[in-house]
């Protein structure tokens, strides 16, 4: 439930066209990638979270694997 | 000054200040290609013991946002919030928000996670911290706001199609109900107070509900104090060095223990049953602090 000052259907909008995002390994860890850019980390380490270079938003510094 | 170097290089050759050595060299070059890439210098690396989190955009929940928007992703806040808690490095957290708002259950599941947190939190709110950016501001051991910052309080919506409306407005109705208990937990504003707000006309163009400005904010006990970044700072460092005595002073009194109980037991009396609690160093919890 979203509970915003911007209308859903704005926030939405293009939501149809988005691509989903690749898992692969980066720096030795699994990370889901979209458009060369990190959109999530998967570990079960609450120290990797601290890593600048794998928070979503960072830009992979090797596009391809 | 001449002496200095040279008494040095009798002593320990390699000691002696390298001028212009190949280290240096490759320092000036890592500079000047910063310089030419990014048209700035690196900044030297220092290791605070202040951690920070921005609050941007839309606090992203169940559902993944389309790209064009800003968001703050809880499934990364929560574990990067279990680090802070654990990491012995970390001694405070500031919560910096400029949001729109966003999911109800991520936001409420981001603010419980600051607000039980042991070790000192603080909010500000820059910009803006609208709808559910308000309990996160409130979820911190203090919580500051600009005097330009705005927060909108207004109604929980429910867009698409409605199946059982009784059951539809229940639901929603305990949503809200789960928002308005969280903020009044953890702030001064009353309950009575904030549904009013939630409920006001006239102020917003679209909707219901109500836009506090800094001091309003403060006025209307929601926030804690109208402050900007010297003011969190003061805070964050009294509050540290307050929890570091705190955490110093059970074992002193472990130490001296045994000293005072040896009296008592020479006049044949049992010493008190020790508590399981006595050993541990107490920490605050953030949870009711204000209250």
């Amino acid at each position: 439930m979203i509970w915003s000052i911007i209308p859903e259907e704005v926030i939405f909008a293009g939501a149809e066209t988005e691509a989903a995002p690749s898992q692969r390994q980066y720096l030795g860890r699994q990370v889901l990638v979209s458009n060369g850019r990190i959109v999530g980390l998967l570990s079960t380490n609450p120290g990797d979270f601290l890593d600048a270079r794998l928070a979503p938003g960072a830009e992979l510094t090797d596009p391809q694997p | 000054m001449r002496a200095y170097p040279q008494l040095l290089n009798e002593i320990n050759p390699d000691l002696v200040p390298d001028e212009g050595g190949e280290n240096q060299e490759q320092s000036n070059q890592e500079q000047n290609e910063n310089l030419t890439d990014f048209g700035q210098l690196e900044m030297p690396k220092e290791r605070s013991d202040i951690h920070v989190i921005t609050i941007i955009g839309q606090v992203e929940g169940h559902l993944v946002m389309p790209s064009q928007n800003k968001a703050t992703k809880y499934e990364h806040i929560i574990p990067q919030l279990v680090a802070v808690e654990q990491s012995p490095e970390i001694r405070g957290l500031i919560v910096i928000l400029n949001t729109v708002g966003g999911d109800v259950e991520a936001g409420l599941a981001i603010a419980e996670i600051i607000a039980t947190m042991s070790k000192p939190t603080v909010s500000l709110v820059l910009g803006g911290g609208h709808s559910i950016g308000v309990p996160i501001a409130v979820a911190a051991g203090r919580s500051f706001i600009a005097s330009t910052a705005t927060m909108t309080i207004h109604p929980i919506r429910l867009t698409g199609m409605v199946i059982g409306v009784q059951q539809s407005f229940d639901y929603l109705e305990k949503m809200q109900e789960r928002v308005i208990n969280f903020v009044v937990e953890h702030s001064k504003i009353s309950a009575e107070k904030f549904k009013e707000m939630m409920m006001t006309t006239g102020e917003l163009a679209r909707d219901v509900g109500t836009v506090v400005i800094g001091k309003t904010a403060v006025d209307c006990g929601l926030i804690d104090q109208v402050g900007g970044l010297s003011d969190v700072m003061g805070y964050l460092r009294q509050r540290i060095a307050e929890q570091q005595q705190c955490q110093q002073q059970p074992r002193q009194g472990q130490q001296q223990q045994p000293e005072q109980q040896q009296p008592e037991g020479q006049n044949g009396e049992q010493p008190p049953p020790q508590q399981p609690g006595d050993q541990q160093p107490r920490v605050r919890v953030n949870r009711g602090a204000k209250k």
